[in-house]
Order: structure tokens, then C-alpha cells, then sequence
């Protein structure tokens, strides 16, 4: 009795395992790795002639929908939802060979920013019709691709600050136009929390720049490094010159060089936003000035990007990201009191520029966050960021 | 076919048929051609007793001639170099190159976002061409086979 329970145990085991295991590679949507799912949409996608200005123009509020916008976001509608899929994926692996060091090939960023005209173009005619929800979730998505697409080389986290920023005003125009909904707000926020565990940041790619830039001093990398990376001029023409008669010690020499140098730009990007800048600019300008009186200087000079517009970039997104975040608090409080408050809410991020909270100043149709410290000392205004009051 | 081991069988088992008066006389022919080319070589060959000297002298001229060879080859060559220089190539003309971070940064400095997306764009554009792929029709003559194992015949 208790074989043939076995045995018809086992067959409806081996029964199961048939149909489940092929099954198990059907449904195996989405994929674990998000960037299966991006390289599929960048592929797929081929923008018709001319409509990238006009989803461009919609987002920014300059014209009004129209029927060729809704037909065009209909046509990729199954490709808008492969990509949100994809910014819903916690893992993404580009799948980028490091061991190249800054001749790594990167993915094609132009597709992504395409992708997210078409995405950002849709999430507005969904705030146009009144879906905010909707809308909103679309800007998560984007926040997401952008946390995704900031993988270590700087180019990347380039075009990942370039998504954050223009989603930033996607939301500062949809908080503006929806009606006061306290549920949406709360889960703004908190969406806006989760993803602030992992923020976008910078420091990967200056890890990444550093460990880069050593794999490129070799002989067998830094000659076809110095001729992609650098302008045709006098610079290129000495840098290639001392190359082609550079010993090991010379190799050795410029890797501690540039070690310390990245050492010293990587500590004062931790610095408050004025020493740091003094810092990073007189940085910028040291492997150029050495470079005449000392060999050991010269692929710092070859390889260094101007690391304080990098600084000053990624000051200026964490002001605004931060800004952003103030306001759906402000905007979450007018949604449940009915007014706007006298002052921010507690926990607010502040200004990054001077490390004090924003300035706030509130009238009938707009709320203003001013920045309380200046990018520049001699900059006659600080930076402000406007949300209107729209209904 | 025939196997190797029919044709080994078959060629012992051939027989041959010699002419006794012929192979005297090819044999008589080898054996004068053997003798006249054997007094052809001793009269250019140098006299017995004369011969190691001549061999010694042209062994010491050739040893002198590689030492002197040797000597001007190391006095005229450069210190060999207890590294190899870099190897800086020219600026590369395949578009995937544009694709690297360093070729990125590059053109980030120069005109920021649109610049790098143009770049990309450039690396990833399509060349016009016409289409290299097999035709349907082509493709269906390709599985139909040849004609002589499937007669001709189409799919």
C-alpha cells in the first residue's frame, strides 16, 4: 500500500516538475536584472522624424496635446510599460567591463533620454486628463531609471543627473496642476523616502574615476587613452610625446600622483559646499601648472575631468532634489489643513549651498524655497525654486 | 572502392616477367656510370695531405669574419632598452570607440548632455546600406538542397 502511495506520490511529483518547469522559464517576467528589460527598449525604440522637439515641447508646457502626441504615446505604449517595468526591478547590471578602465564602452545613453522624453511626455497628457497618481508614478520611474542608469563612470551619472533634473520638473509642474489629495501626496512622500535609501550620488563615479584612471596608466592603455580623451593641441602633442619615451618609474610615479589627487578632490567634495569649491578649483588647476616641471603630473593632467563643474552640478541637482522634497511637504500640509503652513515642516532637507533650511516665503498663488547660500560669492541672486498654487 | 589490403594482395600476387640478357647489360651501364663519376670527383677534390690545411684556414677566415661582424654590431648598435615604450597608436576611426567613457568625457567637456548624446547617436548610426540578409527567395533555395540529393526538388 505504501509503494503504490510512493510510487503515485512520485509521479504526481515528477508531473508537477514537468509542467512547472518550463512554465517557471515562461513567466520568468520581469527579469532579475532591470537592465535586460532598458537594452531591449533601447533597441526597440527608433523615434519617428521629428517628434522627439514636440514630446519635448508638451512636457515643458509649450504647446498643447495634440492628436499626433496621443496617437504616438498609444503606438509605444507597450514599450513605455517595458521600461517602467524595468525602473520597478531593484537590481540593474549594464553588464560594463570595468577591467577596461576608461575605454569601458557604455551603454547607449541617447536611448535612454529618448526613452524618457516619450515616458515624461506620457506622464503628462496622464496629468492633463487628471490621473495625478498616474502621472507621479511615471516621475518615480524616472527617478528610478536614472538611479539605475548612474552606474560608476562619470558619464553615466551625467546623463542620470540630466533624467533627475527634468523630472524634477515634471513633479514641480504636476504638484502644481493636481488638486490637493492627501493619499497621493503621503505616498509621494513616502516613495520619495525609499528612494532616498539609495540616494544618486556622485561618489560612485569619483570611486570609479580613481580606480579607472589607475587601470589606464599602462603602457599597453595610455596611448590610445591620451588620443581619445584629449583635444588635438600642444597639451595632446607633449603628453603623447613623453609617453612614447616613459620608463615604468614614470608609470609608478604618475599613478601616485594621480592617487593623491583623487584623494584630495574626494575629500573636499565631503567638504560644506564653499570650502569645498575654493578646494576643488584649486585642484582643478594643479595638474596643468605642474605638468611643465614635473613628468609625474602629466596623465593627472591627461585624465582628470574639471571635477568642480562636476561639484557644482552635483550641488545644484541635490538643491533642487531637495527643494522638491520640501515642497510636497509644504504642498501635503496645505492638502490637509487647507492652507499652506508658516513654516516648513519638521525634517524638510535643507540647502546644500549654505547647509541652513530654505528660506521660505509663501503667497496667494505660490510658495518660493530660496537657497540661503550662493553658488557663487559674487552671484547677485540665490538659487530659488517657484511652486505655483494651481487649484 | 577497392580496400589497401586487396591492392597490397593483388600486387603480391603480380607477376613479373625479366629478361636475364637486358639486366646484364643495364647492370653493366650502372656500374661504368658509377666508375667515371667517382674519377670526376677526385680530380676537383683538393690532395689528400693538402686538404685539412685549406679546411683550418677557411674555418679561421669564416670564425674571423662572424667575430668582426659581431663586434661592429655591438659597437654601432643602441643600449637595448630595459623596457618597451608605450605603444601610442593613432586616434581610432572605428565608431564603437566613440562609445567609451574617455572618448565620452571628451565630448561632455566640450558641448555637455547633448554633445555626449550626439556622440552616441553618431556611434550607433546605421550606415545606408542595402540589406545583406538572404532574401525569402534565397532563403528557400538555400534549404531546398541541390539536385542531386533531392532531385530538384523545392521545399
Amino acid at each position: 500500500m505504501n509503494e503504490t502511495m510512493n510510487s503515485g506520490s512520485m509521479k504526481t511529483l515528477l508531473a508537477t516538475m514537468i509542467v512547472a518547469l518550463p512554465m517557471s522559464s515562461v513567466l520568468a517576467y520581469p527579469p532579475e536584472n532591470a537592465a535586460v528589460l532598458y537594452y531591449r527598449a533601447f533597441l526597440l525604440y527608433q523615434p519617428e522624424d521629428g517628434i522627439k522637439p514636440m514630446l519635448d515641447d508638451y512636457r515643458q508646457g509649450r504647446i498643447k496635446r495634440n492628436e499626433q502626441i496621443e496617437k504616438y504615446l498609444a503606438q509605444n505604449a507597450a514599450l513605455i510599460d517595458m521600461v517602467l517595468d524595468a525602473t520597478r526591478i531593484a537590481h540593474c547590471d549594464w553588464g560594463l567591463d570595468y577591467s577596461q578602465g576608461t575605454e569601458v564602452l557604455l551603454p547607449p545613453h541617447h536611448k535612454a533620454r529618448e526613452i524618457f522624453f516619450l515616458i515624461a511626455a506620457e506622464a503628462t497628457m496622464q496629468a492633463d486628463m487628471g490621473n495625478s497618481r498616474q502621472a507621479l508614478e511615471r516621475c518615480v520611474g524616472m527617478y528610478r531609471m536614472a538611479n539605475h542608469l548612474n552606474e560608476r563612470p562619470l558619464i553615466c551619472y551625467l546623463v542620470g543627473t540630466a533624467i533627475t533634473a527634468a523630472t524634477h520638473k515634471c513633479v514641480t509642474r504636476f504638484l502644481a496642476e493636481m488638486p490637493p489629495d492627501a493619499e497621493i501626496l503621503t505616498w509621494l512622500r513616502d516613495e520619495l523616502a525609499t528612494l532616498d535609501k539609495q540616494p544618486f550620488s556622485v561618489y560612485p563615479a569619483l570611486d570609479w574615476k580613481r580606480d579607472a584612471g589607475v587601470i589606464s596608466m599602462s603602457p599597453e592603455r595610455i596611448g590610445s587613452v591620451a588620443q581619445a580623451g584629449l583635444d588635438e593641441g600642444e597639451l595632446k602633442k607633449r603628453v603623447l610625446e613623453r609617453i612614447r619615451t616613459a620608463d615604468p618609474q614614470f608609470y609608478a610615479r604618475n599613478i601616485v600622483y594621480w592617487n593623491d589627487f583623487m584623494s584630495r578632490v574626494q575629500a573636499a567634495f565631503h567638504k560644506p559646499y564653499e570650502t569645498a569649491r575654493a578646494e576643488i578649483q584649486q585642484l582643478d588647476k594643479r595638474p596643468a601648472s605642474d605638468f611643465d616641471r614635473n613628468p609625474d603630473a602629466t596623465l593627472t593632467a591627461c585624465l582628470a575631468p574639471t571635477f568642480a563643474s562636476i561639484h557644482l552640478l552635483s550641488v545644484r541637482l541635490q538643491a533642487q532634489s531637495n527643494a522638491v522634497r520640501a515642497a510636497v511637504g509644504v504642498y501635503l500640509s496645505k492638502a490637509q489643513t487647507g492652507r499652506l503652513p508658516e513654516t516648513l515642516p519638521e525634517n524638510t532637507p535643507g540647502d546644500p549651498l549654505s547647509g541652513k533650511p530654505f528660506a521660505y516665503e509663501k503667497s496667494a498663488d505660490h510658495f518660493l524655497l530660496r537657497c540661503q547660500g550662493k553658488e557663487e560669492s559674487d552671484k547677485d541672486k540665490p538659487n530659488e525654486y517657484l511652486f505655483k498654487l494651481g487649484r | 572502392m577497392r580496400s589497401m589490403r586487396e591492392v597490397r594482395k593483388s600486387v603480391a600476387r603480380a607477376r613479373i616477367h625479366t629478361n636475364g640478357q637486358a639486366n646484364d647489360a643495364r647492370l653493366k651501364d650502372l656500374l661504368r656510370e658509377l666508375s667515371e663519376s667517382r674519377k670526376t670527383a677526385t680530380a676537383r677534390r683538393p690532395t689528400e695531405a693538402g686538404a685539412p690545411i685549406i679546411r683550418s684556414a677557411a674555418y679561421l677566415a669564416s670564425a674571423a669574419a662572424v667575430i668582426v661582424a659581431l663586434a661592429w654590431l655591438l659597437h654601432t648598435r643602441p643600449a637595448a632598452p630595459e623596457h618597451a615604450p608605450a605603444y601610442v597608436s593613432s586616434a581610432s576611426t572605428s565608431k564603437i570607440f566613440l562609445l567609451t567613457e574617455v572618448s565620452l568625457e571628451r565630448a561632455f567637456r566640450r558641448g555637455g548632455i547633448p554633445a555626449v548624446e550626439n556622440q552616441s547617436e553618431k556611434a550607433l548610426a546605421k550606415p545606408m546600406q542595402e540589406p545583406i540578409g538572404p532574401t525569402m527567395k534565397e532563403l528557400l533555395q538555400e534549404l531546398a538542397g541541390n539536385d542531386e540529393n533531392t532531385g530538384g526538388m523545392s521545399l
